[in-house]
C-alpha cells in the first residue's frame, strides 16, 4: 500500500528531475526558466510533504479545538518564503530573457555564447 | 547596548532610505557612512567575541521558536572585512560609476548585498541562511547586469540559472535536515545528524555543498564566475571577487564542518580545491581579456583557500583565513585598477594597454604590487599567507596534501607568468602621452587596498593573537 | 651592527630612488650620483663588517622562528665581490647610461637586486635564504626590463625559469622544514647527517635543481643568453659577472655546509659514481657546448653571455671535485670571471657608446680610435681564454689539475676542448671589434671619456695583479675552505707551494714577459717595416678599397658554423624544453574549453558534480 506521503515524495523528486533535465537539455531560454520553475515546484511539494501527517489537522489555535495531531506548520511557512523568492527570481530571469532577446535577437542558448573560454 | 542586529538592519534601512530620498549625495553619504559605522562597531565588538560568541535575540523570541543569530569571532572578523572593503569600494564607485545612470539604485542594491553578506555570517538557522543566500544572489545578479550590455546580460542570466539550481539543491538539503531534526537551528540539526543514517547525511551534505557552494565558486559549479566577474562593472567585480565568494566559502565550509560533521567531507573538499586551483590557473594562462584573467585567477585562489581550510588542521584554517584577507585586498585592488584601465583605453584586451604604465604610473605600480602579492612574492603579504598554507599542508602530510602543494606551486608558476605578462605590457614602449591617472577617490581606495597587501605581513604578529578564536569559528558552532 | 646596516643600505637606496624618480628625466645626474654614493657607502660598510664574521643577528619572528643574518667567511667574500662590482658598474653608468629617462627604475631595481643578493649570501636560515632568493629573482626580472624593447620578451623567458626554480626551492624548503623540524641550518645539518636515504635524496634534489637553473647549468641554461644580451649593456656586465653566480653560492652553501659533503656523498653507488659525478658531467657539458655556441654569435654581448654559461661550467667542475685544489679553483674562478667579464663588457659598452652597435659583422679596426677599450678587452680575453699572466689562467690551472689528480681524465679533456673554443671565440671578438679595417662610418669615433675609462683601467689592474699575485685572492679562499670543511689550500703570494706541483705566477709572468720582450726586440730592431693605408692591401686575390673592404669580419667562423650547426641548433634538450612550453600552452587551451559558454553544459557540470561527489563520499569511510 502506497501512502499519500510516498506519492508526494515521488512526485516531488520526479518534478525536480524533470526540471533539471529541462535545464540540461533545452536550448530555449524560456524553457530553461520553465524547467527551473518545475524544479521549484517539486521542492515546494517536498517541503510541504515533510510536515504532512496522515489525517492531521490544520495547526490553528481556536477555542474548543484540540491541539494534538497537527500537521507541522513550519514547512508551510518555508514554502511560502520559497514561493515568494522563486517568484522574484523568475520575474528577474524573464526580464533578462527579454533584454537578451533585444540584444542578441535570439533566445537560443547555443547562440548566446559571447562569453566563453 | 546596541545590538549586532544593526548589521542586518542598518544597510537595509539605508537602502530603502536612499531610494526614498533619491539624491546622489544622500545615497553616497549613506552608503559610505553605514558600512563605516558598522566597521567601527565590528572592531569594538571584536574583543568581546574573541572571548565568547555573542548570541543575538531577535524580537525577544528565543530559539527554538525564534531565529537564532550569533556573532562569534569569525563572524566579527568577516563583518569587519566586508564593511571596510565596501567603504573603500563605494568610495571608488563615487568616481567610477557613471553619474545619472540610476546611480542611487546602484548604491541601494550594494547596501542590500551588504545586508545579506552580514546576515550570512550572523545566522545560525539553516533556512534563514537560505533567505540571505537568495538575497545575496539576487543583488549580485542585478549588479552583474548593471551595464545592460549584451555580455553583462548574458553573464547575469547564466549566473542566475546556476544560482537557481544551487538554491534548489540547498532547499533539498534543508528539507532533509528538517526531516531529520525537526528544527531549522543549526545546533539541533548537528545533533540530529550525529545519529542519522550515513547515506542520508551524505546526501544532505553534498546538496548543501553544491547549493551554497555555487556562490562560493567552488569547482566545478563556478562556471558562471569568469563571465559574471568579468562583465560586471569593475567596482562590482571587486565586491564579488573581493569578499562575496570568500564569505560564501567561509559560510559553506563552516556549516559543512560543524552541522554536517558526521560525514568527513574534507577529502572531497581537498580534491575539489585542487581541481579548482589547476583549472583556474590553466584557464587564466591564455586569456587576452584582463578582467577575465583576474576572474579565473579568483577561481584558483578560492581553490587555494578551500584547500587550506579543508586540511582540517588549526594551522590550515588560520592560514586559509589569512590568505582570504590577503586575497580580498589584492583582488579588489586588481579589479579596481583594471576598471580604470578599461575606462581610459576603452578596451578590455591586455594588448591594448601597451605603455599605459607611463600614462598611469601610480595605478600601474599599485597593480604590480597587488599582482606580486597575489603570486606570493616575498616580502609582500601574499608570500606569508601562501607559505603558511603550504607549511600547514606539509605538516598534514599524506599523498593528497603533497599533491595539493605541488599543484599550488605549479599553479603559481602559471599565475606569475600571466600576471607578469600584464605588467610587462603596461611598461612596454615608453609612450610620450598625457597623464591619465585614476581619479582621486579611486586612487585613495586602491592605495588602501594595496597598502593591506604590502604591509599586511606586519599585521601577522598582531593577527596571530586573534586568529585562533577566529579560526575556531570554522570548527565549532558558537 | 655593520651587518644590519649593510643589508639596510640598499633598501634605503631603493626607497630614495623611488622618491627621486621625478628627477630622472630632467637631471639624471642626481640619481646617478645618489646611486654611486650609496653603493660606495655600502662597500665601505661591507669592509667594516669584517670583524663581525661569525656573528648572527636575528630579525623579526616569522612562523615561529626568527629570520637571521650573519657573515661567514664565504658570505663575506661574496659580499665583497657584490659590493665591488656594484660600485664599479654604477661608476661606469655615470658616463655610459645616457638616457636615464628611458630607464627610470634602473637604479631602483638594481638597489633591490643588491638587497636580495646581499641578503641571500648573509642568510643564516632556510626561510631567510628563500625570501631573499625570491626578492633577488624578481628584482632581476625588473632589472632586465630596464633595457631595449626586444629584451623585455627575453626577460620574460628568464622569469619562467626563475619562478620554476623558486617554486621547486619552495617545495624543498617546505620538505626540509617538515622533515628536520626547523629552518635553522645547524639543525638541518645534524638531521641530514643521519636522515633516511629517500628524504635526503628528495631534499638535495629539490634544493640543488633551482641552484643549477639559476647558475644556468646545462640543460637549464637556455634562458640566459637572450635575457642578458638584450639588457642595457652595463647591466649585461653586472648580470654576467655576479648574478648567475648566486646559484653557485647556493650550491656551495648547501652542498658543503648545510647538507655537508658526507651526506651528499651518500647519494650514489660508489665513490666514483655519485651525485658529484653527475654534477661533473653536467658541468663538463656546460663548459663545452655553450662555448662552442659562443663561437658563432654575431653580437658581442650575446657571444659573451654564452661564455657566462660556459665559464660557470668550469666553476662547477672545480667545486664538484670537492678537493682542495678544485674548490680553490672554482671559488677563484668566480672572482676571476667576474673581473674579466666585466672588463670585456665595459670595453664593449665603450665601443657601443661611440658606434651605437655591438654587431660583430659591422665593427672593425677600432684599435686606432679606442685604444683604451682595446687594451681593456685584450686584458679581459687573455683572462677569459686562461692564458698567463692574467688571473683566468690560475683558476683554470687549478681546475685542470684537480680533475686530473682526482681521476677524471675525460672530464679534464672536455675542459681542454672547451678552452680551445674559448680561445677561438675571444679571438673573433677582439678581431671583429678592434682589428682589421676601420669602416668609413667610424672615422669620427673617439675614445670614451675618463668616467667610463676609469672602471676599465681599474679592472685591468685587478685582472693583471691577481694574475701575477694569486695569493692575494687565495688567502681568502683558504679561509673559506676551512668553513666548507675542506683542507685549506697552501697558498703563496705567487700561487701554491705544494699540492702536487708548484705554481708561481711571478715566475710564469717573468718568463712570459721575457719572451714578449724578445719578440718586441726582434720586431723593433729587425728592420723593414712601413706604415701604409688600410686599403694598401689585398684579400682573396682582390685589391681593397672602401667599397670592397677586407672580408674576414663578416660571418667569422661560418665554415665551422656549417660543421657544428646540428650540435646547437636542434639540441634535443632545448627542443624538449621548448616543446614543454608549447605543451603547457596547449593544455591551457584545452582546459579553457571547459568553460563552453553554454548554460546547458554548466548545468550538466552541476548535476555531474553532485553525482560524483556522492560517489566519492560513499567510498570514503
Amino acid at each position: 500500500m502506497i501512502s499519500t506521503a510516498q506519492i508526494l515524495y515521488g512526485t516531488s523528486f520526479a518534478l525536480i528531475i524533470i526540471g533539471l533535465y529541462a535545464v540540461l537539455s533545452q536550448r530555449n531560454l524560456i524553457r530553461i526558466v520553465i524547467g527551473l520553475n518545475v524544479a521549484d515546484v517539486g521542492i515546494n511539494i517536498l517541503l510541504v510533504t515533510l510536515g504532512y501527517i496522515e489525517g492531521g489537522r490544520v495547526p490553528i489555535f481556536a477555542p474548543g479545538q484540540p491541539t494534538t495531531n497537527w500537521v507541522d506548520p513550519v514547512p508551510a511557512a518555508l514554502v511560502l518564503t520559497a514561493i515568494v523568492i522563486g517568484f522574484g527570481v523568475t520575474a528577474l530571469m524573464l526580464t533578462l530573457v527579454m533584454r537578451l532577446y533585444a540584444k542578441y535577437g535570439t533566445i537560443d542558448a547555443s547562440r548566446i555564447r559571447g562569453l566563453k573560454w | 547596548m546596541v545590538s549586532p542586529m544593526l548589521f542586518i538592519i542598518a544597510p537595509l534601512a539605508a537602502a530603502f532610505l536612499m531610494i526614498f530620498i533619491n539624491r546622489r549625495g544622500a545615497a553616497l553619504a549613506l552608503s559610505l557612512l553605514t558600512p563605516a559605522g558598522l566597521a567601527i562597531l565590528g572592531v569594538s565588538w571584536l574583543p568581546a567575541t574573541l572571548v565568547r560568541a555573542q548570541p543575538i535575540v531577535v524580537a525577544s523570541i528565543k530559539a527554538p521558536l525564534g531565529i537564532p543569530l550569533s556573532l562569534d569571532a569569525l563572524g566579527a572578523g568577516m563583518a569587519i572585512l566586508v564593511a571596510v572593503s565596501s567603504v573603500l569600494i563605494v568610495l571608488y564607485s563615487s568616481s567610477y560609476i557613471h553619474r545619472g545612470h540610476h546611480e542611487v539604485r546602484y548604491y541601494a542594491v550594494v547596501m542590500i548585498l551588504l545586508t545579506s553578506a552580514f546576515g550570512l555570517v550572523l545566522t545560525r538557522d539553516i533556512f534563514n541562511l537560505f533567505v540571505f543566500f537568495e538575497i545575496l544572489c539576487i543583488s549580485s545578479y542585478i549588479l552583474v547586469s548593471w551595464e545592460q550590455s549584451g555580455a553583462a546580460l548574458e553573464a547575469s542570466f547564466k549566473y542566475m540559472v546556476l544560482g537557481s539550481i544551487g538554491s534548489t539543491f540547498l532547499l533539498v538539503s534543508i528539507a532533509l535536515a528538517y526531516k531529520a531534526a525537526g528544527s531549522l537551528a543549526m545546533a539541533d540539526i548537528a545533533v540530529a545528524f550525529d545519529s542519522a543514517p550515513r547515506g542520508y547525511v551524505i546526501m544532505a551534505a553534498v546538496t548543501f555543498l553544491f547549493g551554497v557552494g555555487v556562490e562560493a565558486a567552488i569547482f566545478p559549479v563556478n562556471s558562471w564566475l569568469p563571465d559574471a566577474h568579468s562583465s560586471a562593472p569593475s567596482s562590482i567585480s571587486a565586491i564579488l571577487s573581493g569578499f562575496v565568494i570568500e564569505l560564501a566559502l567561509v559560510v559553506t565550509f563552516r556549516v559543512l564542518n560543524t552541522v554536517f560533521a558526521a560525514v568527513d567531507v574534507l577529502p572531497l573538499l581537498q580534491i575539489i580545491a585542487i581541481a579548482g586551483v589547476l583549472v583556474g590557473e590553466f584557464s587564466a594562462f591564455g586569456q587576452k581579456d584582463l578582467k577575465r584573467m583576474l576572474a579565473y585567477s579568483s577561481i584558483s585562489q578560492i581553490g587555494i583557500m578551500l584547500f587550506a581550510l579543508s586540511l582540517g588542521s588549526t594551522a590550515g584554517a588560520q592560514a586559509g583565513l589569512s590568505h582570504l584577507l590577503m586575497h580580498a585586498g589584492a583582488k579588489s585592488a586588481l579589479f579596481l585598477i583594471a576598471g580604470y584601465f578599461i575606462l581610459r583605453t576603452g578596451s578590455r584586451l591586455i594588448d591594448d594597454y601597451t605603455g599605459l604604465g607611463y600614462r598611469m604610473p601610480v595605478s600601474a605600480a599599485l597593480f604590480g604590487l597587488a599582482a606580486l602579492s597575489l603570486v606570493g612574492a616575498p616580502p609582500l603579504f601574499g608570500f606569508f599567507t601562501k607559505f603558511q598554507i603550504l607549511a600547514a599542508a606539509a605538516a598534514t602530510g599524506g599523498g593528497l596534501a603533497w599533491f595539493g602543494i605541488a599543484s599550488i606551486l605549479s599553479g603559481t608558476v602559471l599565475e606569475a607568468v600571466y600576471l607578469f605578462r600584464v605588467i610587462r605590457v603596461l611598461f612596454a614602449q615608453p609612450a610620450e602621452r598625457s597623464r591619465v591617472e585614476m581619479d582621486l577617490p579611486a586612487l585613495v581606495s586602491v592605495a588602501l587596498f594595496t597598502a593591506l597587501v604590502v604591509f599586511g605581513a606586519l599585521l601577522l604578529p598582531s593577527l596571530s593573537s586573534m586568529i585562533g578564536p577566529i579560526a575556531d569559528g570554522l570548527a565549532t558552532l558558537h | 651592527m655593520y651587518t644590519q646596516a649593510l643589508l639596510a643600505l640598499p633598501l634605503v637606496g631603493f626607497v630614495v630612488t623611488i622618491v627621486l624618480q621625478g628627477t630622472a628625466r630632467r637631471s639624471p645626474a642626481i640619481l646617478k650620483t645618489w646611486a654611486l654614493l650609496a653603493f660606495v657607502a655600502m662597500a665601505a660598510v661591507a669592509t667594516l663588517a669584517f670583524p663581525e664574521i661569525g656573528d648572527t643577528y636575528t630579525g623579526p619572528m616569522v612562523f615561529g622562528s626568527s629570520l637571521s643574518i650573519g657573515l661567514t667567511d664565504l658570505s663575506w667574500w661574496f659580499v665583497m665581490m657584490i659590493a665591488g662590482i656594484t660600485v664599479l658598474t654604477s661608476f661606469f653608468t655615470l658616463g655610459a647610461l645616457r638616457d636615464t629617462g628611458t630607464y627610470p627604475m634602473y637604479y631602483g631595481w638594481l638597489f633591490l637586486k643588491v638587497f636580495g643578493m646581499l641578503g641571500l649570501v648573509m642568510s643564516r636560515d632556510l626561510l631567510t635564504f628563500f625570501i631573499m632568493w625570491e626578492i633577488m629573482s624578481w628584482a632581476t626580472y625588473f632589472v632586465m626590463q630596464q633595457g631595449k624593447e626586444e629584451g623585455r620578451e627575453a626577460a620574460l623567458g628568464y622569469l619562467v625559469y626563475a619562478i620554476v626554480a623558486g617554486m621547486v626551492l619552495l617545495g624543498g624548503v617546505l620538505f626540509i622544514h617538515q622533515s628536520a623540524g626547523s629552518f635553522e641550518f645547524a639543525v638541518i645539518t645534524a638531521y641530514m647527517a643521519k636522515a633516511e636515504f629517500g628524504i635526503l635524496l628528495a631534499s638535495v634534489l629539490l634544493v640543488l635543481v633551482p641552484f643549477l637553473i639559476e647558475a644556468a647549468v646545462y640543460p637549464a641554461h637556455g634562458w640566459l643568453p637572450s635575457a642578458y644580451a638584450s639588457s642595457e649593456t652595463s647591466m649585461t656586465a653586472y648580470l654576467s659577472s655576479i648574478s648567475t653566480r648566486m646559484g653557485l653560492f647556493g650550491l656551495i652553501l648547501f652542498v658543503f655546509s648545510v647538507f655537508g659533503l658526507k651526506a651528499i656523498d651518500r647519494i650514489g653507488i660508489s665513490a666514483h659514481l655519485n651525485l658529484r659525478t653527475i654534477l661533473l658531467v653536467l658541468a663538463a657539458l656546460t663548459a663545452v657546448l655553450p662555448t662552442y655556441t659562443a663561437l658563432f654569435q654575431h653580437d658581442a654581448k650575446r657571444l659573451l653571455t654564452w661564455h657566462s654559461i660556459g665559464q660557470g661550467g668550469y666553476m662547477l667542475l672545480g667545486l664538484a671535485t670537492a678537493s682542495t685544489l678544485g674548490t680553490a679553483g672554482g671559488l677563484m674562478h668566480i672572482f676571476n670571471y667576474m673581473t674579466y667579464v666585466a672588463l670585456i663588457i665595459f670595453s664593449i659598452a665603450a665601443v657601443e657608446y661611440r658606434t651605437g652597435t655591438t654587431n660583430l659583422n659591422k665593427l672593425g679596426g677600432l684599435i686606432v680610435k679606442q685604444p683604451v677599450a682595446f687594451l681593456g678587452m685584450l686584458f679581459g680575453i687573455i683572462g677569459l681564454a686562461g692564458i698567463p699572466p692574467m688571473n683566468g689562467f690560475v683558476s683554470k690551472w687549478f681546475i685542470y689539475r684537480s680533475l686530473i689528480l682526482g681521476g677524471y681524465p675525460f672530464i679534464a679533456l672536455a675542459a681542454f676542448i672547451a678552452t680551445v673554443g674559448t680561445i677561438m671565440s675571444v679571438y673573433k671578438l677582439i678581431h671583429n671589434t678592434f682589428l682589421g679595417q676601420l669602416p668609413e662610418r667610424y672615422n669620427d669615433v673617439k675614445e670614451v671619456g675618463l668616467l667610463m675609462q676609469l672602471p676599465i683601467w681599474i679592472l685591468m689592474g685587478v685582472v693583471f695583479t691577481t694574475g701575477v699575485f694569486p695569493g692575494l685572492i687565495l688567502q681568502w679562499i683558504a679561509k673559506i675552505q676551512v668553513g666548507m670543511g675542506i683542507v685549506p689550500i697552501a697558498w703563496t703570494l705567487g700561487g701554491v707551494a705544494r699540492e702536487a706541483g708548484d705554481l708561481n705566477m711571478m715566475v710564469v709572468t717573468a718568463v712570459f714577459m721575457a719572451t714578449f720582450a724578445v719578440g718586441a726586440i726582434i720586431f723593433f730592431i729587425g728592420g723593414k717595416r712601413r706604415i701604409v693605408s688600410q686599403y694598401d692591401n689585398y684579400a682573396a686575390g682582390h685589391f681593397l678599397n672602401k667599397d670592397v673592404p677586407y672580408n674576414f669580419n663578416y660571418n667569422f667562423y661560418s665554415a665551422f658554423d656549417h660543421i657544428f650547426e646540428k650540435l646547437y641548433h636542434d639540441a634535443p634538450v632545448q627542443t624538449a624544453i621548448r616543446n614543454l612550453g608549447r605543451f603547457v600552452r596547449m593544455v591551457a587551451d584545452y582546459v579553457r574549453r571547459f568553460f563552453t559558454g553554454q548554460i546547458n553544459t554548466y548545468a550538466a557540470y552541476y548535476v555531474a558534480a553532485v553525482i560524483i561527489a556522492l560517489a566519492i563520499l560513499k567510498e570514503i569511510p
